[in-house]
């Protein structure tokens, strides 16, 4: 696993699917006024309460496709991970038994493998920083 | 196999084996510096360590391609110094032949300890490999650090 794949995925968790509606190709762009944006945004909250009020009630549970899609990929993407921490923990704590029982002389081996197990164990923590950070963001947002 | 989230440390960690075995045959050759009877009747011969590099292609597997394979290093064995051995001239000395002449194993002192200072300066190198190793993933890490 990349870290640096895996942290910038953490990082881009979607945290709403709407899409901004496209301004009249009559205004050019550097013309935004106050008005026109204030109904870009009335319009686009609108849509989104016609796709929330559309879907049937005994779905009310199920998310819209785009969160689902989030939350299912980040964890699985967590529970990897999860399962890579704790395969590394293990491995630390074997090698290091093995050297301070004088089975294996490698000290250098048992220091690294603990590292390692930190490293990872830094990243879990630090992806779920952001996840919950994200999650945050999303409870944050005015209905 | 689990990739390790350290780079290159499987190189430098393999590496600070293969030193160590060699910090341990030139600990050998200075203790048998005089040792004229070894257990084969001859004098002790001086053991060399002779590191070989073992190619280790990372799984290929669909997630990370663009592994490039690490090479690593063993110390294979150690083979005996065929150079012969020194004849001094030592006639009260137990093991001396009719002339007086003692055979003395082929271990040049000052060489032993090079050999010693090239060790210990190679394994702090792959120490310091390792060191920037955690440093650069504490770098990464900060990336999404708050604030």
């Amino acid at each position: 696993m990349n870290i640096g794949s895996i942290i910038t995925s953490a990082a881009q968790i979607p945290l709403h699917p709407v899409e901004v509606p496209r301004m009249p190709a009559s205004q050019p762009a550097s013309h935004v006024s106050p008005g026109s944006f204030r109904e870009i945004l009335t319009q686009s909250i609108q849509e989104q309460s016609h796709v929330i009020a559309s879907q049937p009630a005994g779905a009310a549970s199920a998310l819209h496709p785009t969160y689902q899609n989030a939350i299912s990929q980040s964890s699985n993407v967590i529970t990897g991970m999860i399962q890579d921490v704790q395969h590394m923990q293990n491995r630390a704590e074997a090698i290091t038994k093995n050297v301070l029982e004088g089975k294996s002389e490698s000290l250098h081996s048992a220091m690294i493998a603990m590292e390692e197990a930190s490293v990872s164990f830094q990243m879990l923590v630090e992806m779920r920083n952001k996840i919950v950070e994200s999650l945050q963001e999303i409870m944050r947002m005015q209905v | 196999m689990n990739i390790s989230y350290l780079p290159g440390v499987e190189s430098a960690g393999s590496a600070l084996d293969a030193e160590r075995m060699r910090l341990n045959v030139v600990a050998s050759n200075l203790a048998n510096a005089q040792t004229t009877k070894s257990i084969d009747g001859q004098p002790y011969r001086r053991q060399l360590v002779v590191f070989e590099s073992v190619l280790n292609k990372q799984l290929d597997t669909a997630q990370s391609p663009q592994t490039s394979p690490t090479v690593q290093v063993k110390a294979r064995h150690t083979v005996d110094d065929k150079t012969p051995f020194r004849s001094v001239h030592m006639p009260g000395h137990p093991d001396a032949d009719e002339k007086g002449m003692v055979l003395m194993p082929n271990i040049n002192v000052a060489e032993e300890m090079v050999d010693m200072i090239t060790a210990s300066r190679s394994m702090e190198a792959n120490v310091q490999v390792i060191t920037t190793a955690k440093q650069m993933m504490q770098r990464a890490l900060e990336i999404v650090k708050r604030g």
